[in-house]
């Protein structure tokens, strides 16, 4: 049941954002996932950089220090988008660190941040948490960087040259979401990422025709 | 999408970047409708929400522009082509913008 007053999105369980749904891992998206995690364009920044487990090592690697993680898939679709993560809950301290990782035709199109803003709702709703921490390589952050300036985060963190891809070395960048910066950033076009709308009805391509 | 927009409500593609410049806080003064959003204007996600967000705004508010608009739109005028497609779509259920 939910609680939060009724229309205020930011006080919400909801795992439904404008155009994506954030659902329960299962069986069947493992696959689709080791798929992603080595896929060239992600593999260097994600759980991986660039080594290729077995599957077996995969499923292993998958929910030790998981607090919470929801595949990323379009409203009625099961497909794989991506994956966003909370892991390494300090209860005690009162935070968490989170991560994102999206199907590369999706980079840099604002819907990786709508799902990590699916996901922070949901964990500033169900924990007391006082910032969400972000750990991200030079390379990725360029994709997002902007967000600091806008107040999406903070840059509190950064080790020169920590990393290196593409013949070069790269930061390795820490970021922190505060729940205050969430309850601000709701307030403007990020909080449309997270209102319903109306669907609109998409032209269907027609069959093939059969031969002959 | 009709190529004979006639419909009042629908910006012509010099209007929509004239709006482009002004609702878009990452915009330059002047954009060209072969400017690639990522290459030439430097669009990063949090410009790509704010496009999104203001391509529904421009048609309304209420309507979700989907997922597969939006990997269309790399120049200005696919984002054009975008939003026209968008103001052209019936919303489903009946819903009104």
């Amino acid at each position: 049941m939910t609680v939060a007053p009724e229309g205020d999105v930011r006080l919400s369980p909801s795992l439904e954002t404008r155009r994506l749904q954030l659902r329960m891992l299962t069986n069947d998206d493992h696959a689709p996932l080791y798929r992603l995690s080595s896929d060239p364009d992600v593999t260097f920044q994600w759980r991986f950089r660039g080594t290729t487990p077995s599957y077996d090592e995969f499923l292993k690697q998958l929910y030790p220090g998981v607090l919470c993680q929801f595949v990323v898939s379009p409203h009625g679709s099961q497909e794989v988008l991506g994956l966003v993560v909370a892991y390494n809950a300090d209860f005690r301290h009162r935070f968490c660190h989170a991560a994102v990782v999206m199907h590369p035709k999706l980079h840099r199109r604002g819907l990786g941040i709508e799902a990590f803003m699916g996901l922070a709702r949901y964990i500033y709703y169900g924990w007391d948490f006082r910032m969400i921490i972000m750990e991200t390589v030079g390379i990725a952050f360029d994709a997002f960087a902007s967000g600091e300036q806008a107040g999406y985060f903070t840059v509190e963190g950064r080790i020169r040259d920590q990393f290196f891809y593409g013949g070069r070395y790269w930061d390795g960048i820490s970021v922190t979401h505060r729940r205050d910066q969430f309850d601000k950033v709701m307030e403007g076009p990020v909080g449309r990422l997270l209102t319903p709308g109306n669907k609109v009805l998409r032209t269907k391509k027609p069959a093939p025709r059969a031969a002959g | 999408m009709p190529a004979d927009n006639k419909r009042p409500d629908i910006m012509s593609l010099d209007e929509f970047k004239a709006w482009f410049v002004s609702a878009i806080e990452w915009s330059p003064d002047v954009v060209s409708e072969e400017d690639n959003l990522f290459f030439d204007l430097g669009m990063d996600s949090v410009g790509a929400v704010d496009l999104m967000v203001g391509l529904e705004d421009a048609v309304g508010g209420g309507v979700i522009l989907p997922i597969e608009l939006l990997l269309e739109i790399n120049t200005v005028r696919d984002a054009y082509l975008q939003y026209c497609a968008l103001a052209h779509l019936p919303p489903a259920d009946g819903a009104k913008r």
